[in-house]
């Protein structure tokens, strides 16, 4: 674990010495509406995430925290400023490119609909794969659903499955095409704590046993606590982070926040 | 509830876009053909009106012979004129005679083309009494002249003074053009004028067939006929010229009426397919309204209000619709009577506005629309109020076993009592048996549509398409709704695949009959036009021809219209004693051969109707005399050139003034180019004739059963249109139901384009289904029907060529139903996808 190099933010995170960060932005700044009825999501946001790591993205509503992971995705375009993903400039790129850049080299859970209803849940995690015409890397599937525990379920439609077992799957469905970055929207959002812990459990493993980079957006301390930093947003601005956050730590931070 | 109602439109115009379409095309179609005929009927009742302002009454013979359409009446001396002029109160009289004349332009061709409609009448050189004004020259006068009405007189490139050919009189015959006249419309098509002796020359003889009569001032017409009908002979009647006019007027008003039943039929096949698609749309919309519905529930809205606040959106949606519809219709109907003016020309055709049939078919949609959403609105009333605080729709359900079991039974039932029916020869029992068929259809739909979708993908499955196999599980996501929506594509394929079917099992029969029946190796023919108005070829050509060298025979067949009995009946005419040498009639008893003129042959089946044996007497009444004939002999085959009924030409010679050969069938030793072209230089004497060979002949007769589809077609196209409609309005509405997860496909990577054909994938499998079902009981209906019909099986064809045509328009329309869909599809903000609730 790398010790903490700063507090507070104001210029943009390198990573680290050694290796270029996986993302970065730089003055991300997204604007809704104009005039008077303007509203700014994102107001000059510089932040950096280094390959292997795990960062929570906390906030109030309304602070920015999906916008900014929605723009990093490219499912949503910043009003000025950039995003850097694997070194290639998102804002730069058209609908296509930012379809491919999501195909190919970042993976999505979300809070619910995780999955599409009319297919089984080996079909949901190879999907992406499918959607690229690539035939899917078939012992890394195996690990991937061995990791998770989904062996026996795999030819079960969605609406057989239990929450859980849904979120796993589309875990699973992240990290199958072994990519460069790990999007999670409120992942535990709809699900009760015991499983909960199960799935941030699972994708702690993933960071720390197949190097993969996670970022998630959560409004749950105890959620951020599996994560190696925390973010924190207010008004579109990072205020904070935290390194090694624990529940109580990011608990307290919040109240701070509120007010 | 109301307001809720009204709102629910105000913020979802485009969810109910497709079913005011559907109702706007429907009623469109039903009142445009209300228009339509009623314009045409009230113009033609105004120029008949016209025609006969000047007539005060009509003498006529009381003898005629009832006919399917126009009656035909015996004609009488043009003595009677004198008669009647005779009788005190009578200003005028004078005869009118018409009949089939077309005048042959310098280039020696027919003015208007082979099926201009074209007549003669003689002139009445008196302006209180004729129906024309002269536009230029003047009326003629001497045997050989004629006047021409303007517009062919125009048309033709006619000038006054020429010397014409006028059909079907010999060549050797010509005539002075001395005038052109305006015929005030109500005859339509080609009019020539001639003198009495002139008419008399082209008809063949000087009967007339009425005398017109005009009153002396002070006389009233009913005055006058009550004179008239005393004086004259029992075997002549007068009428008014008010009846006359009216008698016309019914003519024209039987024949639109029939016009106007058939075209709504099919506005009313429309209007039921559209019927599916207000069903479809308001089945979803309700399903994806059932949080808002159970809100209003938790809240203390009744199911009843619930029910009511649906119902009161699809009559708005509904009057809104029709209200347009029949606003459409009117301009439409009156395109269709340009356009139907452009085809038979002359009329003076004006648009009249059938108010009553409008707002019939603004009630009508109206109803249909309220009626159609009764349903979904029931099932929107059976919300439980739990459902709002519920998560998201569930799946749809799987169809229900009974359902299965029923369908499965019906169907069962449905082909037994076909088979049954073909078996015992009950066409009665069929259609007991294609309705069950029918509803088993619309029952299993649902439980067809997985193992359909599965075949019709897999194509594209086993090429590892990941598109297909969404597209085929999105089609068997909910099979009900896929189902209802194939079916309306399914009625106006059945509808046309039928047609095709018994069309062309029509045609292979007749082209069957014919190619056992003909002899003859080349047949000259006139168009259906001119042997419709009376016309023919002078019996000369046959004879011109028989005396080429290489020739062994050409006999003319003619027809004549007779009331045998009590029935109407076609009888055919031709030199008997030849006749066998180019048609071979199958005869099975007594003597077909050289008939004399008190002789007739019948076929067979007519035999069997009225137990005729040979030897046996049969009163057969022609326009001009009766004779009972004795029948000679029987035939069993030859209705396609010899009908039932076979006379000698001597026979007819010996009754009518003129009869002429509306065929020549011509069997040469040897079909050489040479002689083709001797015949045809023969042939140069009239227009009207064509000679084609035996093959050709036959295609062309079995052939014009088929060029009736054409017709069919595209009335049938209005409800095929509307079912795509329906196909784009469920995919659009499923699309909207599934924005969420079409967001998550992108979002992992879907592109837009990827998406826009999975869409596209999946209309068309919705679409090809319809298709296929549609196909398949196009051809059990075809066959079904064909076999009521007592035609047997051993000429049901199946037009594989139209049958696969027919597949794959579907497959074509089902893809670009879902290029609308698609397109909004893949529009589809991915981040907006996402966040919808």
């Amino acid at each position: 674990m790398r010790e903490p190099e700063h507090e507070s933010t104001g210029r943009p995170d390198t990573g680290g010495p050694t290796e270029p960060p996986v993302a970065y932005t730089a003055g991300a700044a997204r604007y809704y509406g104009s005039g008077a009825a303007e509203v700014r999501a994102l107001d000059g946001v510089d932040v950096s995430f280094g390959a292997g790591e795990f960062t929570a993205i906390m906030g109030p509503s309304g602070s920015g925290k999906s916008t900014l992971m929605h723009c990093m995705a490219g499912l949503d375009t910043l009003t000025s400023g950039q995003v850097f993903i694997d070194g290639a400039d998102v804002s730069a790129m058209s609908d296509r490119e930012r379809t491919m850049l999501r195909r190919d080299k970042l993976g999505f859970v979300f809070q619910a609909f995780n999955l599409v209803s009319t297919l089984s849940a080996r079909e949901n995690i190879v999907l992406p794969q499918r959607l690229a015409g690539r035939a899917p890397d078939e012992e890394w599937l195996d690990e991937v659903v061995a990791t998770v525990g989904l062996g026996h379920r795999l030819d079960h439609r969605p609406n057989e499955l239990s929450g859980g077992q849904q979120q796993r799957v589309a875990v699973s469905r992240a990290l199958v095409s072994k990519p460069k970055m790990v999007f999670a929207d409120e992942p535990t959002g709809n699900l009760d704590s015991t499983t909960s812990d199960e799935i941030l459990a699972f994708m702690r493993k993933a960071v720390d046993d197949l190097a993969q980079t996670i970022v998630m957006v959560t409004h749950d301390p105890s959620a951020a606590a599996y994560a190696h930093r925390v973010v924190f947003l207010v008004d579109g601005r990072i205020v904070n982070e935290m390194l090694d956050p624990t529940s109580d730590r990011v608990l307290d931070h919040m109240k701070t926040l509120g007010n | 509830m109301l307001t809720i109602a009204l709102r629910g439109i105000a913020n979802n115009p485009f969810r109910y876009a497709a079913t005011a379409l559907a109702i706007v095309l429907g009623i469109a179609f039903f009142t445009a053909t209300s228009v339509m005929t009623t314009s045409f009927e009230d113009s033609l009742n105004q120029s008949i009106a016209e025609a006969f302002e000047e007539v005060d009454a009509a003498v006529r013979s009381a003898d005629i012979i009832e006919t399917p359409f126009i009656d035909i009446r015996e004609r009488i001396p043009p003595s009677v004129a004198d008669e009647v002029a005779a009788v005190d109160g009578v200003e005028w009289a004078y005869p009118f005679l018409a009949g089939y004349a077309q005048v042959v332009a310098a280039d020696g061709k027919t003015v208007g083309g082979a099926d201009a409609n074209a007549q003669g009448v003689a002139w009445i050189d008196d302006p209180a009494a004729s129906p024309f004004t002269l536009v230029s020259g003047r009326a003629p006068e001497a045997a050989d002249e004629v006047a021409i009405d303007v517009g062919t007189f125009d048309d033709g490139g006619f000038a006054l003074g020429d010397s014409v050919r006028v059909l079907p009189v010999p060549e050797r015959q010509r005539f002075t053009v001395v005038g052109s006249f305006d015929d005030g419309g109500s005859f339509g098509g080609q009019v020539l004028s001639f003198s009495y002796e002139g008419a008399a020359l082209v008809f063949g003889g000087s009967e007339v067939d009425q005398v017109f009569v005009g009153a002396a001032p002070g006389v009233a017409p009913e005055q006058l006929v009550e004179r008239l009908d005393r004086q004259l002979g029992a075997s002549l009647e007068a009428v008014t010229g008010d009846t006359l006019a009216e008698e016309f007027q019914e003519l024209v008003g039987a024949f639109t009426n029939i016009i106007e039943i058939a075209l709504q039929i099919f506005a009313g096949v429309a209007l039921f397919v559209g019927a599916f698609v207000i069903y479809n749309t308001f089945t979803i919309t309700v399903a994806q309204r059932t949080r808002e519905m159970a809100l209003l529930r938790a809240i203390g809205a009744s199911g009843r209000q619930v029910a009511v606040s649906v119902v009161a959106e699809s009559a708005a949606i509904g009057a809104v619709a029709s209200a347009a519809g029949a606003a459409a219709g009117i301009g439409i109907g009156w395109g269709l009577l340009k356009l139907l003016g452009s085809f038979i020309g002359g009329f003076g055709l004006s648009l009249s506005i059938p108010v009553g049939a409008l707002v019939n078919g603004a009630v009508l949609g109206t109803l249909i629309t309220v009626a159609a959403a009764y349903i979904p609105a029931r099932r929107g009333a059976r919300v439980d109020p739990i459902e709002a605080l519920r998560d998201a729709a569930a799946e749809a359900p799987r169809p229900a076993r009974p359902r299965t079991y029923w369908g499965l039974a019906l169907l069962a039932a449905g082909i037994a009592a076909t088979v049954w029916s073909s078996v015992a020869g009950e066409a009665r029992i069929l259609i007991a048996g294609l309705p069950l068929v029918v509803i088993a259809v619309v029952l299993l739909g649902p439980v067809f549509v997985r193992p359909l979708s599965r075949v019709l993908a897999a194509p594209a499955v086993r090429r590892g398409s990941i598109t297909g196999e969404l597209a085929r599980e999105n089609a068997s996501r909910n099979p009900k709704r896929s189902a209802t929506t194939s079916l309306t594509l399914m009625i106006g394929v059945a509808l046309v695949a039928t047609a095709t079917v018994f069309a062309a099992t029509l045609s292979k029969l007749i082209a069957g009959d014919l190619d056992d029946e003909l002899l003859a190796d080349q047949v000259v023919t006139i168009s259906n036009a001119v042997a419709g108005a009376g016309g023919g070829l002078d019996p000369v050509i046959a004879d011109s021809i028989e005396a080429l060298d290489g020739v062994d025979a050409a006999v003319g067949t003619r027809t004549a219209f007779a009331q045998i009995g009590d029935d109407f009946a076609q009888v055919t005419g031709a030199d008997t004693a030849r006749l066998a040498r180019v048609a071979d009639l199958g005869v099975v008893d007594g003597r077909v051969a050289g008939l004399d003129a008190g002789e007739v042959a019948v076929r067979q089946p007519a035999a069997e109707d009225r137990a005729l044996a040979v030897g046996d007497t049969v009163s057969v009444r022609l326009q001009q005399g009766a004779a009972d004939l004795t029948v000679a002999g029987i035939y069993d085959q030859g209705y396609q050139l010899a009908s039932d009924w076979l006379v000698d030409n001597s026979m007819l010679d010996a009754t009518l003034n003129r009869s002429l050969d509306t065929r020549v069938l011509v069997s040469s030793d040897d079909a050489t180019e040479a002689l083709i072209s001797d015949i045809e230089a023969i042939l140069a004497s009239d227009p009207t004739a064509r000679i084609s060979s035996r093959d050709d002949f036959i295609d062309d007769q079995a052939g014009q059963i088929t060029s009736l589809l054409t017709l069919l077609y595209a009335l049938l196209g209005m409800s095929v249109v509307v079912a795509l409609i329906g196909i784009v309005n469920t995919m659009s509405l499923s699309i909207h139901e599934r924005t969420r997860e079409l967001g998550l496909l992108r979002a992992v990577g879907m592109t837009s384009r990827q998406l826009r054909r999975t869409v596209r994938y999946e209309a068309a499998i919705i679409a090809l289904i319809g298709t296929l079902a549609g196909l398949v009981l196009g051809l059990f209906f075809g066959w079904a029907a064909f076999d009521a019909l007592g035609l047997g099986y051993s000429d049901f064809a199946v037009p594989w060529t139209a049958l696969v045509a027919i597949g794959v328009a579907g497959l074509v329309a089902g893809l670009l139903s879902g290029v609308l869909p698609a397109r909004r599809a893949g529009r589809l903000e991915v981040l907006d996808a996402i966040a919808t609730q």
